[in-house]
């Protein structure tokens, strides 16, 4: 019992660090990001002057059964508030009618145009062209490879030297592609952009832009919004001081073509495609001793629908870390090595130790505390005075980067908005995270089920 | 928590703060008007002073905030007073002079400003004085691409060939990244004799690397007939860059010249590289049709040709459009 009871003392310790740790980097999240927040508006003013619209760009729209989505979407695309820019969207060997959906919506024609295979990928079994609002569309139909396999084609395909990827069912705001550039033309270093992810559930949009933010009565959506606000917004904006981003959200992101593909492209047979890129391009750059930024920018806006079901949320967090896993799995030479800088001793072992490990070290806390209740050794009344104070500091972390939120996007908030929020970041803090650990734990256990499958979630 | 909480706040008051103050406020332009107005609008009995309105201009347009809210006033005293606003520009132009090296030892953002500044109110062609030219083009140092875009738009408005053709130089030779379409559209606007610029760019550009090259033959392509003999020898020559070559068979399409018609119907007929085959389809689909090569290509067994080649008799005016939209790219 004795050995138990010095056990449970040294299982204490880590915790009590472990959580100081997180509540130090949340805090600094949220301090950098007010910061970084500030600087930017005192640059805005001349920004404003200095918008450029002609660099041109593809946008690679890779596709699978988006019948419902894909026709919306590419016309989302067609309202860009940008100069030069064409659009590619790659069928994976889509099994409903995805493409002749676009080639009927869109009047394509078919084309034999070669394309060099420059990254590998499956085939290409048709190619169709056309220009809708001025902006040339390609339709590639290809042989099912998944979507890593899909990005390469449209990537080999694109015809600019910078190219954004976006999922099928994503929705830009009209100056989304002027400000995801924007960190381009202020540094010759960049070699890809991150752009801002937001609950399409969440935001209304006039005329291609976002006017206004509020909170779905769907919980979970709520909470799943409050969610990314902590995580994306403020851990990223953190990391990005120092060059230490390790994701580009798929959903929404810009990359330099040329770096992509000397490193090799995205990975095939990976459910985390876009972590995976970031780490192939962190190694790449490193070991050529290349000057390079990956930048996030969190002005530039994707709306993305959230899960509405809790089952659709469980598929696509389980795909999310066994992505997660996968990725740093094959990156693992990036921990602890001293030519990765911030990159390895910090965000490496951030995303080890409060991501993929996650789940196994919130459950076995748990576990622990139930032990040391079964014993006798807990000391519920300061325990519960302990969890209280780490989820009002946790809500308080949530509704500062949800202020942020705000701030960047100008939107306005109500009184009601902001008491909604404040219940939600609890609800989120003290209940929401626990269950979203039970799915990422049963992910672990899950491996090895349909782990390089196009993702799906039921379509509003 | 309370840090927290006081980081909350400070963000709410952001919000707040920064819906009146992300664009100079009417109050801070009309006071500029004012100083401007009275600079140049002459009163009976009252005589500007010169010297204290360009100490008072060096003073307070050193920060670029007020660059900002004074290029707005100097915007309306354009649209308004023509004439008065060409005088100002000249009577201050070593105001302007000054303020360009007093920039030029400022971060990126500010010296991109301050070239934007000067690409909207350039002084008058002729007048330009050699020293802002090179001053503008010591931006380049250190610079990102706004920078370097807004310098050259700066020197484009200006009028001065020898200030492009630097920048373009030392983009050149510092192997800075800068799209041809980046540097067409600044080039575009050259407010200058655009023939003098295009025959130096274009002597000039055999040193430069295949992105400017390009962006050279793009330029001239917008305005000049006159280079039809003069690029016949890129467009045969095999050992130049497919981007070069297929930027030359778009300038074919703009200024139709029907001696390559030969030499682009063998780009169809014995393929070598891709990019040429579909930029010389597209441009020959635009040419008067000639019975005889007509004939010849469809008579052959042509693999290569796009879909509407060998099936359709209508123009493939898809590919070509696409052609044009989308150029290619040379990065």
């Amino acid at each position: 019992m004795d050995f138990l009871r010095e056990a449970l003392y040294y299982v204490s310790i880590f915790f009590i660090l472990y959580l100081i740790v997180f509540a130090t980097f949340s805090f600094f999240a949220v301090l950098i990001g007010a910061y970084r927040l500030y600087v930017s508006n005192r640059m805005l003013k001349f920004r404003n002057k200095l918008d450029h619209d002609d660099l041109p760009i593809s946008i690679v729209l890779p596709a699978y059964d988006e019948a419902v989505t894909i026709v919306d979407s590419v016309h989302s695309l067609l309202d860009q508030d940008y100069q030069l820019y064409e659009i590619i969207v790659v069928d994976d060997g889509s099994e409903d009618d995805t493409t002749q959906i676009l080639i009927d919506a869109f009047d394509m024609k078919p084309t034999d145009r070669s394309i060099s295979h420059e990254l590998a990928c499956q085939p290409e079994e048709a190619i169709y062209e056309t220009i809708a609002n001025g902006v040339p569309i390609t339709l590639i139909r290809k042989k099912n490879g998944g979507k890593g396999d899909a990005l390469n084609m449209g990537i080999n395909a694109s015809r600019y030297p910078y190219f954004v990827c976006m999922d099928a069912d994503s929705k830009l705001q009209k100056d989304s592609l002027k400000e995801i550039v924007e960190p381009v033309f202020e540094d010759d270093a960049v070699i890809a952009v991150g752009g801002m992810i937001l609950l399409s559930q969440c935001v209304q949009m006039e005329d291609g832009k976002a006017v206004n933010y509020r909170l779905p009565s769907n919980l979970l959506v709520s909470l799943q919004a409050v969610e990314y606000n902590r995580s994306f917004l403020a851990s990223r904006m953190l990391m990005d001081t120092f060059n230490g981003n390790l994701i580009i959200s798929g959903a929404f992101g810009l990359f330099k073509k040329a770096t992509v593909i000397a490193a090799g492209g995205y990975s095939s047979d990976n459910l985390g495609e876009d972590m995976e890129l970031v780490l192939k391009l962190h190694g790449y750059c490193r070991n050529n001793d290349m000057n390079y930024q990956m930048r996030y920018q969190p002005s530039a806006l994707c709306m993305t629908q959230a899960p509405t079901s809790l089952r659709d949320l469980a598929s696509q967090r389980r795909r999310w870390h066994i992505g997660l896993f996968q990725s740093m799995l094959v990156h693992r030479r990036i921990m602890l090595n001293a030519k990765f800088g911030l990159v390895s001793f910090f965000s490496y072992l951030y995303y080890l130790m409060y991501e993929l490990l996650a789940p196994v070290i919130e459950l076995f806390g748990i576990l622990t505390i139930m032990l040391a209740l079964y014993i006798d050794v807990l000391n519920v009344g300061y325990m519960i005075l302990f969890l209280t104070i780490y989820a009002i500091y946790g809500a308080i972390i949530s509704l500062s980067a949800f202020s942020q939120q705000m701030y960047i996007q100008k939107f306005q908030i109500s009184l009601w908005d902001m008491l909604k929020t404040l219940f939600l970041c609890v609800v989120e803090f003290g209940l929401f995270r626990y269950v979203l650990v039970i799915v990422r734990f049963a992910a672990f256990l899950r491996y090895g089920k349909n782990k390089t499958t196009w993702g799906k979630i039921k379509r509003v | 928590m309370i840090s927290c909480i006081a980081l909350m706040l400070f963000n709410f008051a952001m919000i707040h703060y920064s819906k009146s103050k992300n664009t100079p406020s009417t109050s801070e332009i009309n006071k500029w008007k004012l100083v401007l107005y009275r600079q140049v609008i002459k009163s009976p009995g009252v005589q500007p002073n010169q010297l204290k309105h360009a100490k008072f201009l060096l003073r307070k347009l050193s920060k670029p905030e007020n660059l900002v809210a004074y290029a707005q006033a100097l915007q309306c005293l354009k649209s308004e007073f023509p004439e008065a606003y060409s005088d100002y520009i000249q009577k201050e132009h070593t105001v302007f002079q000054r303020l360009a090296y007093m920039y030029s030892k400022k971060p990126r953002i500010e010296r991109t400003c301050y070239a934007d500044f000067i690409g909207t109110f350039p002084l008058v062609a002729g007048d330009t004085p050699g020293q802002l030219v090179d001053t503008l083009i010591s931006y380049i140092d250190d610079s990102n691409i706004h920078c370097r875009t807004k310098v050259l738009g700066a020197l484009c408005s200006i009028g001065s060939v020898h200030g492009v053709a630097n920048v373009l130089q030392l983009i050149h030779d510092r192997g800075l990244f800068m799209h041809h379409q980046l540097l067409t559209n600044e080039l575009s606007n050259f407010s200058g004799d655009k023939e003098i610029l295009g025959e130096y760019l274009w002597r000039e550009s055999r040193q430069w690397n295949d992105n400017i090259t390009v962006s050279v033959i793009q330029f001239i392509t917008r305005f000049s007939s006159r280079y039809r003999d003069t690029f016949l020898p890129v467009l045969q020559d095999s050992s130049a860059s497919p981007e070069v070559r297929s930027a030359v068979i778009r300038y074919y399409g703009e200024h139709m010249y029907e001696p390559v018609r030969l030499i682009l119907t063998e780009f169809i007929t014995n393929p070598t590289d891709s990019s040429l085959t579909a930029a010389a389809e597209s441009v020959l689909a635009l040419y008067p049709a000639s019975a005889p090569e007509s004939s010849v290509i469809q008579e052959q067994e042509l693999p290569e040709l796009n879909w509407y080649m060998q099936h359709n008799t209508r123009p493939p005016f898809l590919s070509w459009a696409i052609n044009k939209l989308v150029g290619n790219s040379a990065v």
